[in-house]
């Protein structure tokens, strides 16, 4: 299994990764890694009601995840990994994966967020996560949609 | 039994759709309208139950564009709360405006059967 997109996206699986991402890449499967997804059954089918037919989609925990990649060998399928927040990405670096690119791809505006992009908008606490994985070697280019414009994450940032 | 219609789209699709409606029927009634754009998806989700709870004894259509989309999710998570709402995606025009016209003669489960049969019927090719 190849992983064409390491992606954050707090929409999860939605129109821009099912429509825009999918038909660019042609991937044949989507990996939604999310403790609190995996855990819930009504949120497993909101989910997987947004997938449409002909598209694989496996929801997984972390640890799941993480054994996943770290051993992702097999078959030649083409796959978007999917997570919510910068957090899931360090938890999955603790466990042994490694990333070189992460897209960031939309964090939407909650209480206790600010904006960056017109899709970004964090709190302290995930720019502080974001920097802990960048320590690690991890590059994040924000990206909502294949056709909209490339950034790197540190120019968006404060430092 | 009343009913009311939610038009949940991305941009300003949902208004567009109600101001066009509009010119064939009367569309505007009991009918709101949310865009993914100007509000955070739990915003439009909470403002929606609100809604769903302010008109507790009517039946509430839930129309949304793209299935699997942001607005679904949203659309998804009103049910959560309130299980008898109706959600249809891939909302069109023919939709809306069978939906307008058929609200106050039919009942929940006819009026779902009837728009969605109108919404299918109007698409057709010309090759």
């Amino acid at each position: 299994m190849k992983i064409q997109l390491y992606r954050i996206d707090d929409r999860l699986i939605h129109g821009q990764v099912v429509i825009g991402w999918v038909s660019v890449l042609h991937s044949d499967k989507i990996i939604l890694c999310d403790d609190e997804v995996e855990a819930n059954d009504w949120e497993k089918e909101l989910y997987l009601s947004c997938v449409p037919d002909g598209l694989k989609t496996l929801i997984l925990d972390e640890k799941h995840a993480a054994e996943l990649l770290n051993n992702s060998g097999g078959d030649d399928s083409k796959a978007i990994f999917l997570v919510k927040g910068p957090e899931v990405i360090e938890h999955l670096l603790d466990k042994g994966v490694s990333f070189h690119t992460v897209n960031v791809g939309g964090i939407h505006y909650k209480e206790g967020r600010r904006n960056f992009l017109p899709y970004l908008y964090l709190s302290d606490e995930e720019i502080a996560s974001f920097h802990r994985c960048m320590k690690k070697g991890v590059r994040f280019e924000c990206l909502d949609v294949p056709t909209g414009h490339k950034v790197d994450i540190r120019e968006v940032i404060p430092a | 039994m009343a009913t009311i219609g939610i038009v949940i789209t991305h941009g300003n699709l949902a208004r567009e759709m109600i101001e066009t409606t509009q010119k064939f029927v009367d569309a505007k009634k009991d009918m709101y309208v949310f865009s993914n754009q100007k509000e955070a998806l739990d915003t439009i989700t909470h403002e929606v139950v609100c809604l769903c709870q302010e008109h507790r004894k009517s039946t509430v259509f839930i129309f949304t564009d793209l299935v699997g989309g942001s607005c679904w999710q949203a659309a998804f998570r009103v049910k959560k709360e309130h299980h008898d709402v109706k959600i249809l995606g891939g909302v069109n025009l023919p939709m809306l405006i069978s939906f307008a016209m058929n609200r106050e003669r039919l009942n929940g489960d006819e009026l779902l059967h009837k728009v969605l049969e109108d919404g299918q019927k109007a698409i057709r090719v010309i090759e």
